[in-house]
């Protein structure tokens, strides 16, 4: 150990364990400010790669839809729009409930906030029940994406109503898995962030002073939110 | 509202949300959701209805950001980060827009030499016999696009080349 790093430890000595009215406040810190702006900034620049990230899968939605916009048209036949809008709904509602668990952590309101999380859960648990039930359908019609794409007769009629398919129609397909796919995958990590969250504030972790965790996953949250704002009108509202 | 609020809300890092604003903002949110719904019904010609529901979309995006995100009241460099974001893919979005333009030509080749009927479509009737992809007929009228009997009659389906092994769908 180099002798910069020897005194170091011992600079540390007096007071890394200084916040001892604070056990959540990082010895690295100045105070709660700096520990909460430090972690905002870093979930920001989370979302802002997230963003960038979804942003490839809108990208290729908009080639597609750009030089094939016929099978948008017939492919978001095969989606149901009430699904679609009672899951934006849904979303919504636990955007609702994650901006509240933010205040409610801000007031030091244990129960509130424990209360708000898992009204966020069981909003998250809906969506997936939904997606599950369109899913499966689609599974069972054989409605897939690319080469596994192998309608039943019935559901193409069903959509179709008697008219031609057009023969790229798997296309869409592929882009609604993989987009509606990957927003799942997004929601069942929020999900596991909010049951880690539930366990600290039933512990009482969370109050005025320390709620950076409570606001960074209320944010991720409403990131997730934010993709289906786009995902419902792109996929299930098209004319 | 009590002093704790008042006191946390004159400070510029925790600002609270009332309940009137997020319970305002999450109405707006549902209003705007029943709008899109709405607005889709009504025939503006493809590219205008594409346009409203984005517009519509933005604005809630917007809503969300601004308030339930709280990046209105947020330190300047957040909401750097975050819209800088925004301006990058927008970007990336337009720039690959101009290439997809040039790459038509290749598409409509491509199309020329591939096209399953002369129309480039797939009648929909399960009896109608398997269509396969330039060259393929051959291994496709001897049957090798073959159903399981017991899965429904499926449309056959240019996308599944007759020399790969075709994966049966999950029944469930």
């Amino acid at each position: 150990m180099s002798e910069a790093a020897i005194d170091a430890d011992e600079a540390h000595g007096d007071d890394d364990h200084g916040h001892h009215d604070a056990p959540f406040l990082g010895h690295h810190f100045k105070d709660h400010d700096h520990q909460f702006n430090t972690g905002k900034l870093g979930i920001w620049l989370f979302l802002g790669q997230e963003l960038l990230f979804f942003g490839g899968l809108f990208c290729a939605y908009a080639i597609y839809r750009g030089i094939h916009p016929e099978i948008f048209i017939e492919g978001h036949h095969f989606l149901d729009v009430n699904l679609g809008a009672i899951n934006t709904c849904v979303l919504l509602f636990s955007s609702l409930t994650a901006a509240w668990s933010v205040r409610m952590a801000q007031l030091g309101n244990k129960n509130g906030l424990m209360l708000m999380i898992v009204l966020t859960i069981a909003c998250a648990f809906g969506f997936l029940g939904i997606k599950y039930m369109e899913y499966s359908h689609k599974f069972h019609e054989g409605i897939l994406w690319g080469q596994m794409f192998s309608p039943s007769a019935d559901a193409m009629d069903h959509a179709m109503q008697g008219a031609q398919a057009d023969s790229r129609l798997h296309i869409f397909f592929s882009i609604y898995f993989v987009m509606t796919g990957l927003h799942g995958i997004h929601v069942i990590g929020g999900i596991i962030a909010y049951l880690y969250l539930l366990k600290r504030a039933a512990a009482g972790h969370f109050g005025p002073k320390y709620y950076g965790p409570v606001d960074f996953i209320a944010l991720y949250w409403h990131l997730v939110d934010l993709v289906w704002i786009f995902l419902f009108p792109l996929l299930y509202l098209i004319h | 509202m009590n002093n704790d609020e008042a006191h946390a809300e004159e400070h510029h890092d925790h600002h609270i949300m009332s309940p009137k604003v997020l319970i305002g903002t999450w109405l707006a949110l549902m209003a705007l959701t029943g709008l899109t719904v709405a607005a889709i019904k009504v025939d503006l010609g493809a590219q205008a209805n594409l346009i409203v529901a984005m517009a519509i979309a933005a604005a809630k995006a917007m809503l969300v950001c601004l308030i339930f995100m709280h990046l209105w009241f947020d330190q300047k460099y957040n909401v750097m980060v975050f819209f800088g974001s925004v301006i990058f893919v927008v970007l990336f979005i337009s720039i690959t827009f101009i290439d997809t333009k040039r790459n038509v030509p290749f598409r409509d080749a491509w199309d020329a030499t591939n096209k399953p009927t002369p129309e480039g479509r797939v009648v929909v009737e399960p009896t109608v016999s398997p269509v396969g992809t330039a060259g393929s007929d051959a291994a496709a009228e001897s049957g090798e696009i073959d159903v399981p009997a017991a899965q429904k009659p499926r449309v056959p389906w240019p996308s599944q080349l007759p020399n790969t092994p075709r994966v049966a769908p999950t029944a469930h």
